[in-house]
């Protein structure tokens, strides 16, 4: 069963009127999800550099809204909904291009191990997925790596995406339906 | 497994071609004005100016970072701090102060028939509050537009206490909502006395380098601020101490006053500071305690350092976190990474030319899975994954290679694989927890000696 990753990670989430509070809850929310932020930055197509200033900008953002005196109670959802928006900024389309254009290159040999980070247990098959996943429309990517790498449910998607939680549940189901098929395909001869 | 399963298997893990992210958010304090982005030669990064509140939050790039020296071992016998908590927090969250008392009994508060009970009923068992218990709430805060429930976690898990937090009236952002009641903050809650303003809590134990002396009016003691530092130990001059002496029990509270400048939040390793608390008499046989967390913690009893009880006896298997391979920081790391998890937390011996590489926030172990990458002197990698994942955590996991046959985690036996000069040892789930030895660039006969070499770091 997925778990609210917010709560397993044993911190408050939320964003009080308290400055400690805010404090707290934007050092825990760097802490928890800005790997999963600059990854989910890269997955919609930005370059390294462009999905790191990205993060970056999100947290900018956040400690504005927080500095207006607005309440954000659900800080990880807002995060991804911002970053969302930030990727898909039209004056960002190069970068998009650009990285997701890298990521599409040929898949690595079985055997060439360069640049991996040295877990065999957790590598190839995972990297074939997620590169299947580059292939799907853009919405569908979103849902799969908030349901899934960031551990968000459907209606908390729905807030990052701006969309219902039926409809995330139906891009998710479309999504892996996809990648079903694409991997089957890889497999056969 | 299914293909189904494989794909999310997949999809829950990071892949290869994805970075570590690393940079810091950058916080600069201290200062007034309009918040700014600074762009470096080369990329945008951020820089805060605004109230001095931010200068806690996380930051590697300091540009204008307050320096934190360690200070000279600092006698004091301050009584700024309350020994005894007359109130608590749920840890930094300053303006939700209440009598310990409230927590007494078995919480019920969300049984009530108001509107707000039922809105907690509500919210507990939303997809929101997963993992929250649905019974045991205690009111601690009863303001007109605010409340704050608090109840005892029952996963087993530090930390102890979850909160939720309820405003009336509609909320701003798109948090959950009913009966007319809004959730603000909500997650766990540490309980703390609460410290002085302008002050964070501290945690304290005994120097071991030097013997405890019931005898003795001074304390030695290491104290561990609750505050992002930077990783270094905070002076001496920001510590505060408090001495109740209250018939048999001695309680010693210390708070810290946080470093000036931007800190960064990232591994705080190695960062207590030494100091000393002249108290006005001997402890002798009273229990001493430290009074910054609650309930209290004893750190000696009896004129004995005090060794907190085990469901059973302290395994024979336990070893010094300087017995791990790597430098004092990472002596600290998995020291605090043990204190932190309640599963066994195991690091290596490994030969001379080994260090460690990379390393989790140790303090999260408890939560999160303990990853430590160590580096050989030829490039070689040893990784070690700890805690709840993978099949512990209910997970499929992928693992490339075949299995070869069992090999040893320390003193536990597990299935060892690979292939190529990249081989696996994992253990089956334990409880919540399991672990994973891999590496890169060995010899299977290495690597199983490695493996096996590996050590419980005592808690």
């Amino acid at each position: 069963m997925l778990t609210d990753r917010a709560f397993a990670i044993g911190e408050t989430v939320a964003l009080g009127d308290s400055e400690a509070g805010n404090e707290r809850a934007l050092q825990l929310l760097y802490q928890r999800r800005s790997q999963e932020m600059f990854g989910f930055a890269r997955r919609l197509g930005l370059a390294d550099e462009d999905a790191s200033d990205a993060v970056q900008e999100t947290m900018l953002r956040l400690w504005r809204e927080l500095d207006s005196g607005t309440d954000v109670a659900d800080p990880d959802a807002w995060a991804f909904r911002v970053l969302y928006r930030l990727t898909v900024d039209n004056h960002r389309l190069r970068g998009r291009l650009r990285g997701l254009a890298e990521r599409l290159r040929p898949p690595r040999a079985a055997n060439d191990r360069d640049g991996l980070d040295g877990d065999p247990a957790r590598r190839i098959d995972i990297d074939a997925v997620w590169q299947a996943v580059d292939g799907l429309p853009e919405r569908q990517r979103a849902v799969l790596y908030l349901r899934f790498r960031a551990d968000l449910p459907y209606e908390r998607i729905g807030l990052a995406l701006s969309i219902s939680a039926s409809a995330a549940r139906g891009h998710a189901s479309k999504g892996l339906a996809s990648l079903r098929g694409r991997l089957t395909q890889e497999d056969r001869p | 497994m299914s293909l189904d399963d494989q794909i999310e298997s997949a999809l829950r893990r990071q892949p290869s071609d994805e970075p570590t992210y690393d940079e810091p958010v950058t916080a600069l304090g201290a200062a007034s004005g309009a918040v700014q982005p600074l762009r470096a030669t080369t990329r945008a990064r951020l820089r805060f100016r605004g109230r001095s509140w931010l200068a806690g939050l996380a930051a590697l790039v300091a540009l204008v970072a307050g320096i934190v020296a360690i200070g000279p071992r600092f006698q004091s016998s301050s009584t700024l701090v309350g020994a005894a908590p007359q109130q608590i927090q749920c840890r930094g969250w300053n303006d939700s102060n209440f009598s310990p008392d409230l927590l007494a009994g078995p919480g019920s508060a969300e049984k009530g028939t108001s509107e707000a009970a039922g809105a907690l009923r509500q919210f507990v068992s939303s997809p929101y509050a997963s993992g929250f218990p649905d019974h045991g709430w205690h009111l601690v805060e009863d303001a007109p537009n605010r409340l704050v429930f608090v109840a005892r976690a029952q996963n087993g898990d530090a930390p102890d206490y979850v909160e939720v937090e309820l405003n009336r009236g509609a909320p701003k952002g798109g948090q959950f909502t009913a009966n007319g009641w809004s959730v603000g903050a909500y997650g766990s809650c540490t309980l703390r006395s609460v410290p002085p303003p302008g002050f964070v809590s501290a945690l304290w134990g005994l120097d071991p380098a030097f013997p405890f002396t019931p005898g003795a009016t001074e304390l030695h003691i290491l104290v561990d601020p609750e505050t992002c530092t930077s990783g270094k130990a905070i002076a001496a001059d920001r510590i505060q101490v408090g001495v109740a002496y209250v018939g048999a029990l001695v309680m010693v509270t210390v708070a810290a006053r946080p470093p000036d400048g931007a800190q960064s939040c990232q591994l705080t390793i190695g960062s207590s500071t030494p100091y000393v608390v002249k108290l006005d008499a001997p402890i002798g046989n009273r229990e001493l305690q430290d009074g910054g967390s609650w309930p209290a913690e004893t750190r000696a009893s009896g004129g004995r350092v005090f060794v907190p009880a085990t469901p059973t006896p302290t395994p024979s298997n336990w070893r010094m976190p300087t017995d791990c391979t790597g430098s004092i920081d990472a002596t600290g790391f998995f020291k605090a990474a043990s204190m932190s998890a309640s599963y066994d937390v195991y690091c290596a011996v490994l030969p001379k030319g080994w260090s460690v590489a990379t390393g989790d926030n140790p303090e999260l172990a408890a939560s999160a899975p303990l990853t430590v990458v160590y580096k050989g002197p030829a490039g070689e990698t040893l990784t070690l994954e700890e805690g709840k994942f993978g099949e512990a955590a209910g997970a499929e996991v992928l693992r490339v290679g075949p299995e070869i046959g069992t090999g040893s985690f320390g003193d536990r036996t597990g299935t060892l694989g690979g292939s190529g000069g990249s081989y696996y040892v994992y253990t089956p789930p334990d409880g919540h927890a399991m672990w994973t030895a891999s590496c890169t660039g060995m010899t299977p006969d290495d690597f199983r000696t490695l493996a096996a070499a590996l050590i419980v770091v005592a808690k």
